[in-house]
């Protein structure tokens, strides 16, 4: 069984108004043939029928049961058409006119997405319905919970006895749409912000992150300790690869995700807590950066602990730049020599997007971010310089995007990949992410529309999270695939910004340290130890 | 059941034009049994169906000419990329399919034309 994604693309536009007004115009054509077609497929179907309605007419006529036409010794005339083979051609006429129409609405469907012609409205849509929701979770919480809840439970219950098994991860499909909107509902209530006023921001979720980092830190830090350590640690195989596009740059920010939590074993020894800075060199001798920061790993004494979200995703320039995370990829950036005027780009997975996003907003001063990637990521309110180019990559239903209870800002420089989890029947598609990330399959046999949709690698029969880095990495092929020109100017600037050849990779690992500075035994190059100021 | 019990001789009107009837009821008795009252309704069914099939053709024509300027028009766009690559590809393959259907249409005209005669 595969699982494919298939995208949309908001923001980023690179459109003039005519290659907009172009593009509806085609798409109206094409829908318009597709219309014909389609009523002409049943107006053939019609014609059967009225052929076997009419020979029905004269049952027991000799012509008609043998369909020769015959003339009686008086001169009567008995005329029969040759009726079998009409038949077979209107049955042919209508499976082609029939394929010629859902071909022309496939193509219509492709242009739409490449181009993203009805993005605004959905976009619009989405954000109606999301204050909808706040307003009604302000007002009615608990009928609000209630009704959540039997969306969430008639979800699972529904996809469970369609898989043939139990499986709550079809609660997180069914509330899909809703979940931005109860986010922002939720966190209202926490800061007690007044009906009414909901529409008037979207960053509530960021001020009661901002109030429950004020408990959750302190109280983690007693856990954990407070002191943040951190060092350059030897990779003993490669696992960043050089990178010159942002599918390059996913793939080796998967592998380093995974690898680092053991779910695959490159042998390289790098372990939780670890991010990857690169150097670049570009034939002028000038040097620039990409930083790979996987995601949350929950491991009690990593700086990428599950409460440094919390932190991250405050409204705050001082709460969030506390986050361990942060402070570990702040101290590494420094660590590795990255000048103040070094373009640098940041790709990050999840907790590693919010902090790209955190540095690229709070760190401005201090370097010169000029790309941000993140993939899973809820950073819709951080406030990234518009110089700063933003590709993000969502997935529908993964739940995580959504915690920021708002769509993604739709800039010119701020680009956001939707992508959509469908189940789809077996073999239609081949596997579309290849091993180094590439962009340009080849078509699958038998794909019909390769690029109607992405599979997703190695996924499971059943239906699992989609916040796993593969199902962003589908949704980002599939945008690529379609040649939205809007994707594809993100795609440049990224290149753009790491350009040359890689000189280095360096890994940096952070541990917290609870009590007395220490440094771990397995130190590697040099070891650097910092003082949560903050706390 | 012979020929002869089928209809009766021809009125004297057009070969394929039913007859007025002289009471409604006849009307409805000829159209179901071959006992019919001087007419057989096989002819007008192969007219109805002739009628049918080159009106079908004509709009078949109509719409394979349509789709190839359509195919014209939607390829000249400046989209690049795998999907564009498609697109167009498959823009293509409907411009070759709708004249094949258009074709086989003809024949399905052509072929009420040959089977009508005796």
């Amino acid at each position: 069984m595969n699982w494919t994604v298939s995208s949309r693309i908001y923001g980023g536009q690179a459109y003039s108004a005519a290659t907009i007004e172009e593009c509806s115009g085609i798409v109206a054509m094409l829908t318009a043939e597709s219309e014909t077609w389609q009523t002409l497929g049943v107006m053939w179907t019609n014609a059967k029928l009225s052929i076997q309605r009419q020979r029905l007419k004269a049952p027991l006529c000799p012509a008609m049961a043998s369909g020769t036409s015959t003339t009686n010794q008086d001169g009567t005339v008995h005329t029969a058409l040759p009726y079998a083979r009409l038949n077979e051609h209107c049955d042919a006429q209508t499976a082609d006119c029939a394929a010629v129409a859902a071909r022309l609405d496939q193509l219509a469907d492709l242009l739409v997405r490449a181009y993203s012609l009805y993005s605004q409205a959905e976009l619009t849509t989405q954000r109606v319905v999301n204050e909808l929701i706040q307003q009604a979770t302000m007002l009615f919480p608990q009928q609000t919970a209630l009704a959540a809840g039997a969306l969430a439970v008639g979800g699972a219950l529904g996809g469970s006895v369609a898989e043939g098994g139990v499986n709550g991860i079809h609660a997180l499909s069914s509330t899909a749409w809703a979940q931005e909107g109860l986010m922002a509902g939720a966190a209202s209530l926490i800061t007690g912000t007044q009906p009414g006023i909901g529409p008037l921001s979207t960053n509530e979720v960021n001020r009661a992150a901002t109030m429950l980092s004020m408990v959750t830190a302190p109280a983690y830090e007693l856990v954990q300790g407070g002191r943040l350590t951190m060092w350059r640690k030897e990779a003993r195989t490669e696992v960043v690869r050089e990178s010159h596009s942002v599918a390059e740059a996913l793939e080796s920010l998967r592998r380093l995700g995974e690898e680092r939590l053991g779910k695959i074993d490159l042998d390289s020894g790098l372990q939780y807590g670890t991010i990857a800075i690169q150097e670049y060199r570009a034939a002028d001798g000038s040097s620039s950066w990409l930083i790979t920061i996987p995601g949350t790993d929950g491991k009690l004494d990593s700086p990428f602990g599950w409460p440094q979200n919390v932190e991250l995703m405050s409204h705050t320039e001082r709460r969030r730049m506390q986050a361990d995370s942060a402070r570990l990829v702040a101290e590494a950036m420094e660590s590795a020599g990255i000048g103040p005027d070094d373009p640098v780009a940041l790709v990050g997975h999840s907790q590693g997007g919010i902090v790209a996003a955190t540095i690229a907003s709070d760190m401005k001063d201090d370097y010169n971010i000029q790309h941000v990637v993140t993939a899973g990521s809820p950073v819709a309110n951080h406030p990234i310089p518009a110089s700063t180019w933003v590709t993000s990559i969502e997935v529908d239903d993964e739940l995580v995007a959504a915690l920021d209870g708002a769509p993604n800002p739709t800039t010119d420089t701020w680009l956001t990949v939707r992508g959509q989890v469908h189940r789809a029947p077996d073999g239609m598609l081949t596997p579309s992410v290849n091993e180094d990330g590439s962009c340009t399959p080849p078509l699958g046999a038998g794909a019909d529309m390769p690029f109607s949709a992405a599979s997703v690698r190695d996924a499971s029969d059943d239906k699992e999270i989609s916040h796993w880095l593969k199902y962003h990495q589908a949704a980002y092929r599939n945008a690529i695939d379609l040649g939205s020109p809007a994707l594809q100017r993100h795609e440049e600037h990224f290149r753009r910004v790491i350009d040359g050849e890689l000189v280095e990779t360096t890994y940096w690992q952070g541990r917290m340290i609870p009590g007395a500075v220490t440094a771990p035994a397995e130190s590697g190059v040099g070891v650097e130890t910092l003082p949560n100021l903050a706390k | 059941m012979s020929d002869d019990q089928c209809v009766v001789p021809r009125p004297s009107g057009s070969a394929g034009t039913p007859p007025s009837s002289d009471a409604p009821a006849l009307d409805a008795f000829r159209n179901v049994t071959p006992f019919s009252y001087r007419y057989c309704a096989c002819q007008q069914a192969a007219i109805d169906g002739r009628d049918l099939m080159q009106s079908l053709a004509r709009s078949t024509r109509s719409a394979a000419a349509s789709l190839a300027d359509t195919v014209t028009h939607c390829s000249a766009i400046g989209w690049t990329g795998n999907a564009s690559n498609l697109y167009r590809e498959q823009l293509r393959q409907c411009g070759r399919t709708a004249p094949a259907v258009a074709k086989r249409a003809d024949t399905a005209a052509r072929l009420t034309l040959i089977g009508g005669t005796p």
